[in-house]
């Protein structure tokens, strides 16, 4: 039987990187960024709703994220009714800069890491 | 004593209706954040619970399953509103507010409420240690350096000086607790550990928990110590929990029993200290249908989740009453139906006897009349013959045909007799069957059940049986 590996735990430093990496593809919204979160990464990496609104919330106080809002209507509902509010999250100049910066800082991160593992496990751990 | 320093009263309004707006409304209230700011995080969160909750239910789940697993999923309440009031502060003090609770007589609201679910495992007591460490997030950057043993004064000094700060100590409220300046604090290994796990080093070596535990709190700048006791006088707020739903409306300021026994619930299980004794600080009003509950706001969390939790366990009853109830309603409709099928069953017999005797009196007619007109004709040849053998043997002839006529006049008798009976019976039948096919009597019935008129109901069963029993005589 396959021994599982146990499934590594995000830094807050991982998660920004993700949610930004997320928002380079496109606007996306909360409840979509943590399925393609979760469905890019197998279901491997959950960040809870908990986690995730909050840190938006951070992230467009600091300016990493910009903002806008759009009102969902289902079909069935009445149409003079207010629709439901849905928050669309798209990355800012200042978010492009923070993912690069954090994604210099994981490779090299990953690097001295992997200069303290023989060469064909790092290649195997690349790999 | 402490003068209790009560601030602003927010006052909260949960409500009965739709799980996922009261749960809102909850967190909505205790975000300690300017009101627009509050409407927008709350439309998030709602947009976010209710794609959670359809996609739950397209997996398989029910609607009241899909709710409650997405609201669990975004953790406890009061937590997630901190998470979001942290996120708008600064780094150092968002890393600060992490030390509030060092002492968390936390889950016992949680393990009591769960204690009083009938059929459910009680859940393990959890020592207060304990609690704080699982409770207390690892997110801060934590201590930057161990701490050496020596007094509290000092201990305190050493941690403010670590985190970069200001700091005050309520000395007074750590007399009561039996905890002083110059209280020895062994060696604590505090590096890179956060508040949380510091703070339970820290009340083990002083052996204080619960109420008389060390807390902090970063306000304004300053990072102040004291205890649990002390800060949960300062953050005394109220809500209101609408609690129609659980308890009769009673009249204002009067407790009905059931409101009475919500109080008593709340104050025995969730911090009992708050509730009893002359440091008492909490307070629960019942006015009409609706629960005013003063107790500090760490606290008020673990109330919420206590009605929450009652309100679950009543639905779950309702839903056993609800479905009783549909299934007396069918197998009253059942019932119904078995009835007019029986009674449809009876009146096909009742007719085609019906036929039968009128074919057998038509025959028994017709014989009647044959032998009455022979008889006739006998009677009259009997009185012209002249007396000898002839007139002797229609005098025979003249006897047998008036038995047969006696014989056939009583046929006649009885099978009108018969008719009359079977038309009767048809009749009543056909009367009954116009009463149940109607769509009224099925309704009458159903009603009377959903108004819980049960007596009434067995009254329309003793009637059905009546006229089965009628039926098989």
């Amino acid at each position: 039987m396959a021994r599982k590996t146990a499934t590594p735990q995000l830094t807050q430093d991982h998660t920004e990187l993700i949610v930004l990496s997320v928002l380079s593809e496109g606007p996306s919204y909360g409840y979509s960024i943590s399925k393609q979160i979760a469905a890019r990464s197998e279901d491997e990496f959950r960040i809870g709703a908990s986690q995730l609104y909050p840190l938006l919330t951070k992230m467009e106080k600091q300016g990493l994220v910009e903002t806008d809002w759009e009102e969902i209507k289902s079909k069935s509902a009445d149409p003079d009714a207010p629709g439901r509010k849905r928050k669309w999250y798209r990355l800012a100049s200042k978010g492009e800069r923070r993912l690069q910066q954090r994604i210099e800082a994981h490779k090299r991160f990953t690097s001295l890491i992997n200069s303290f593992i023989a060469t064909d496990q790092a290649a195997g751990a690349v790999a | 004593m402490n003068k209790i320093k009560e601030r602003t009263k927010p006052t909260v309004r949960t409500s009965a209706r739709d799980p996922i707006t009261q749960w809102l409304d909850v967190f909505t209230k205790l975000l300690a954040l300017p009101p627009a700011e509050r409407e927008r995080i709350r439309d998030e969160l709602e947009d976010h619970l209710r794609m959670r909750v359809d996609d739950l239910m397209i997996l398989g789940k029910s609607e009241p399953e899909a709710t409650e697993k997405a609201v669990a999923e975004l953790g406890e309440t009061a937590e997630l509103a901190k998470r979001f009031k942290e996120a708008r502060t600064s780094t150092r003090r968002r890393r600060l507010m992490h030390t509030t609770m060092f002492a968390a007589a936390g889950l016992a609201l949680t393990v009591g409420a769960m204690n009083m679910i009938p059929g459910s495992a009680p859940m393990p007591v959890t020592a207060p240690s304990q609690v704080a460490a699982e409770k207390q997030p690892e997110r801060s950057d934590g201590m930057n350096r161990d701490l050496a043993p020596g007094n509290l004064e000092d201990i305190f000094n050493t941690i403010a000086e670590s985190h970069g700060v200001k700091h005050f100590v309520h000395w007074g409220s750590l007399d009561e607790a039996g905890v002083y300046n110059d209280s020895e604090v062994g060696a604590i290994p505090a590096s890179g550990l956060s508040m949380g796990k510091v703070a339970i080093f820290l009340n083990s070596h002083l052996s204080v928990d619960g109420a008389d535990a060390v807390t902090a709190r970063f306000e304004d700048d300053i990072l102040e110590f004291g205890t649990v006791r002390y800060f949960d006088k300062r953050e005394l707020i109220t809500i209101d929990h609408d609690v129609s739903d659980l308890v009769p409306a009673g009249n204002v300021l009067e407790y009905t029993a059931e409101a009475d026994q919500l109080r008593k619930g709340i104050t025995t299980v969730v911090e009992p200290y708050i509730w009893r004794g002359e440091d008492a600080i909490g307070a629960i009003v019942c006015n009409g249908s609706q629960l005013s509950v003063r107790a500090p706001e760490r606290v008020q969390g673990k109330i919420i989740e206590y009605i929450e939790r009652l309100r679950a366990i009543q639905h779950q009853k309702h839903g056993a009453a609800e479905r009783a109830l549909d299934e007396a309603v069918a197998l009253q409709r059942r019932n119904q139906e078995e009835l007019i099928e029986q009674t449809h069953k009876r009146f096909v017999e009742v007719s085609k006897k019906i036929q039968d005797i009128e074919q057998d009196l038509h025959r028994t007619n017709y014989e009647y009349y044959t032998v009455k007109l022979k008889l006739e004709e006998i009677e009259r040849r009997y009185h012209d013959a002249a007396d000898g053998e002839e007139r002797q043997e229609l005098g025979d002839r003249l006897v047998n045909a008036q038995v047969d006529h006696g014989s056939l006049e009583s046929k006649r008798s009885r099978l009108r007799y018969q008719l009359d009976v079977a038309l009767n019976r048809q009749s009543e039948l056909e009367q009954t069957m116009n009463v149940l096919q109607t769509p009224t009597a099925a309704s009458q019935s159903s009603r009377m059940l959903q108004r819980g008129e049960r007596a009434a109901l067995n009254s329309v069963g003793h009637v059905a049986d009546e006229r089965r029993s009628n039926q098989g005589r």
